[in-house]
């Protein structure tokens, strides 16, 4: 059955006043002894000192993309693994006095770790690095703050410097070893070139271009060629056809057509006229006149070859000429015949030619594979070597960055102080835990034995849970001199609650005043 | 404590001295509540009844307790500092006057487990009934092994229950004690100390129950019992009665043993639960304080 919380809570009440005095027994024995505790419990102090690492300075705008300014992601990680270091804890170990009495390294090694268990290493954010000491004695916990915060500000600059320096020098390294690299594929190229001079880039395609014209000459030619042969065999056949001499008309044949000719026309004009027609008798005379200049001719040829006779000389009859048309004939079948001479000359040497370019081609192709091979190999590494050479002169930026202490910082953004109120546990905390639990360990067994103990506490659980009507719920009827006890209970209670936290003052101002 | 033993010396000498008194009141410590309810009364009651209210006024009260002393024993009366006590029995009375519709009746009181708180609570009920001077109560001691009434009411009887059951030439006027209260009486479990089981079975027993219920009309009877659960004796007393009352005490008793009483005394008799003994809770006022 639920019973409302207030009915609880009052019956708690009821519980609890009548048990006050088992309530005071377990309060004083809690409390005193939390108190108790609380008084010899050692005093820590803290010190703390926050590094800021600083990455984001001016020049990391300016030198984007050409110099890396050293980045740690993880400070906390990182400044640990530092400060951890033997080098550190050794000068730790030394500044805070740990080796005054001169502890053997045994106990030096026992003395570190006890240190490192006191020392908190934190990454606050992205950039701050937070080292809390604790030790009992306040001076110390401030000393090995502050020296450890100087020390990792110190040791992070040279981490810094030795880093980029060591970037630097891998990457000339490398710049070096492919340089030589490349010169020795160049030195390689430079005598295959020398070599083969045809090697270079577009011969292939020239010489076959080249033969490719040649072959076309060839075949050019060759019916040129036919074309002469045919009309070589015309023209001789025309000049077998032909006449070498022809007789011409001469001076007496001129002569006897002209007085045929002047005949005709005589008869011509007899048939109309009589024969003393004026134009009759002109042409008698014509004819009369023509006839005597053909015998004067005829005579005189006839004594020019007597005379030739007699001298011995040659004698050319004026009417034989040599045959024209058979002269031309003549003239161009000898060209032609010069002309096929000239192209079968040809031919031969355009065939020659192409021979040759079929060889070069050859020689050609082999070589190159061969080149493409080096060129290749020689543009990777140039290449790799421009790389790397863009990179060397960032990392060289970047190492003189680290080395003017540009890039990342490490600076003390909060140095170490000297801590004045201990921290953690401190009486007060007991003090009030001795209150608390003095109180609520007593309360809260009620509580529990309330739920635990099957009596019934609640009327309701009669009335409502059972469905028995309860008539009446009688309070506890105390008497006069119950009701004087009671007042004596409470005063020596009240007496006894005053005295423990007389107690808690008096032990409070022994340990603010150190005597505890 | 030595006043208060005082105070009680005092109370039982004068009773024991003025026991045979007949009739007079001192009405010192009683008139006002006396006044005050005769005042409150209904004056048609206060006609009708008149001749009761003076043969009660009359009855021989013996000697009576003031109220300083009424609260040693830790009895009600109507001038209680904390009045809360006081008016829970009087509204006890006001049900169970309800329930038996103004006529008197025979209850039974008895608990669950052994200890004071029936016998207390049946002597506070009786009492909380004789506050009204137009009736009389009767407490009867039924628990003849370990009689607690006595104690409670600081008082040495002789003759109780067990003689008159044992002994025919008793008249129950012996054995009926005045208790210092005004309209109570008081019969104690008695001398004799051979108890038997057949003395509430047996006719002489339901004979006195009768007649004493019958013979004052305005007299209500309350029967102290050993616990129920663990008396046959009370499973006996519980059919001579018209009511039973169980007392169960506050972080005494488990529901089982509730279930067990309510079973032996039957759900027709069963008035209902007195949850008694709570523990008091103070309740600081700035004025006690001071006080203080």
């Amino acid at each position: 059955m639920q019973l409302p919380f207030e009915n609880v809570l009052r019956v708690l009440y009821g519980e609890v006043f009548a048990r006050r005095n088992f309530i005071f027994i377990l309060f004083s024995i809690i409390s005193l002894s939390i108190v108790a505790v609380g008084s010899v419990w050692p005093k820590k102090y803290t010190s703390v000192a926050i590094i800021i690492a600083d990455d984001s300075n001016i020049l990391q705008p300016l030198m984007e993309g050409t110099a890396e300014t050293t980045r740690v992601t993880n400070h906390g990680a990182n400044a640990r693994e530092i400060l951890f270091g033997d080098i550190i804890m050794s000068q730790i170990l030394k500044d805070a006095g740990w080796l005054d009495n001169n502890p053997s390294e045994v106990e030096q090694a026992q003395i570190t770790e006890n240190i490192k268990s006191k020392i908190k290493i934190s990454g606050i954010g992205r950039d701050l690095i937070k080292i809390e000491t604790r030790d009992n004695d306040p001076l110390r916990a401030y000393i090995t703050a502050k020296r450890m915060s100087e020390l990792f500000v110190k040791e992070g600059e040279r981490s810094k410097i030795n880093e980029s320096q060591a970037a630097y020098d891998f990457i000339e390294k490398q710049v070096n070893e492919y340089l030589q690299k490349l010169t020795v594929v160049e030195k390689q190229l430079e005598e295959f070139r020398s070599n083969n001079p045809d090697a270079r880039p577009g011969t292939d395609t020239e010489v076959s271009d080249r033969i490719r014209r040649l072959t076309t000459e060839i075949e050019r030619t060759r019916l040129e060629l036919r074309e002469t042969f045919i009309r070589r065999d015309s023209l001789q056949d025309q000049l077998s056809g032909e006449a070498a001499i022809t007789i011409s008309m001469s001076r007496e044949g001129q002569y006897r057509s002209k007085i045929a000719d002047l005949q005709t026309r005589l008869e011509t004009l007899r048939l109309d006229y009589r024969e003393t027609y004026p134009d009759i008798i002109r042409l008698r005379h014509q004819i009369e006149d023509l006839k005597s200049s053909m015998g004067k001719e005829i005579k005189q040829r006839q004594t020019a070859k007597l005379r030739a006779q007699n001298e011995g000389a040659a004698y050319i009859d004026e009417a034989i000429l040599l045959n024209p048309l058979y002269q031309q004939l003549r003239g161009e079948a000898s060209s032609t015949e010069t002309q096929i001479a000239t192209l079968q000359a040809r031919i031969s040497e355009m065939n020659k030619m192409l021979e040759k370019e079929y060889e070069r081609a050859k020689r050609i192709h082999g070589g190159e594979a061969a080149l493409s091979n080096l060129t290749r190999g020689y543009q990777v590494n140039q290449e790799i070597y421009q790389d790397l050479l863009r990179r060397m002169e960032r990392a060289r930026v970047s190492k003189s960055l680290d080395e003017e202490n540009q890039g990342l910082i490490y600076k003390i953004q909060e140095p170490a102080r000297i801590p004045l109120i201990p921290t953690g546990i401190r009486f007060i905390h007991f003090a009030a835990a001795g209150i608390i639990f003095g109180l609520s360990v007593p309360i809260g067994l009620i509580y529990v034995m309330m739920q635990i103990d099957p009596r019934i506490r609640f009327s309701q659980i009669i009335s409502s849970g059972m469905n028995i009507p309860v008539l009446a719920e009688i309070h506890q009827y105390s008497t006069n001199a119950d009701k004087r006890k009671l007042e004596i209970n409470l005063l020596l209670l009240a007496i006894g609650y005053v005295t423990i936290f007389c107690i808690y003052g008096y032990v409070g101002w022994l340990k603010s005043t150190g005597q505890l | 404590m030595s006043k208060i033993e005082e105070a009680l010396n005092k109370a039982k000498q004068s009773r024991n001295s003025n026991g045979t008194d007949l009739g007079v009141i001192k009405s010192d410590s009683s008139s006002i509540e006396q006044n005050g309810l005769n005042h409150l009364a209904p004056k048609k009651i206060q006609t009708q009844d008149i001749s009761t209210v003076n043969e009660i006024a009359l009855m021989d009260n013996g000697d009576i307790l003031d109220n300083k002393e009424l609260s040693e024993l830790k009895i009600i009366h109507s001038e209680m500092d904390d009045e809360k006590v006081a008016n829970t029995y009087r509204d006890l009375r006001t049900k169970l006057l309800q329930k038996s519709q103004g006529k008197n009746f025979i209850a039974m009181v008895t608990s669950c487990v052994d200890g004071q708180d029936s016998a207390m609570t049946s002597l506070n009920i009786s009492t909380a009934f004789s506050f009204d001077e137009r009736k009389t109560s009767l407490l009867i001691d039924c628990n003849l092994n370990n009689p607690k009434l006595d104690s409670l009411l600081n008082m040495e009887t002789d003759k109780g229950l067990t003689d008159y059951m044992e002994n025919e030439s008793i008249e129950v006027d012996t054995i009926m004690h005045k208790t210092g209260i005004k309209r109570l009486k008081m019969i104690p479990a008695g001398m004799s100390r051979e108890i038997a089981t057949e003395y509430f079975t047996s006719l002489r027993m339901r004979k006195l129950m009768d007649g004493l219920l019958a013979r004052y009309s305005d007299r209500y009877i309350f029967l102290e019992s050993p616990p129920i659960t663990e008396s046959a004796d009370t499973r006996i007393l519980a059919e001579l009665c018209d009511y039973v009352i169980l007392v169960v005490p506050y972080g005494t008793s488990t529901e089982n043993k509730i279930k067990d009483a309510v079973e032996a005394i039957g759900s027709e008799k069963l008035l209902g639960v007195v949850f008694t003994d709570i523990p008091e809770r103070p309740r600081f006022s700035m004025s006690k304080l001071f006080k203080f």
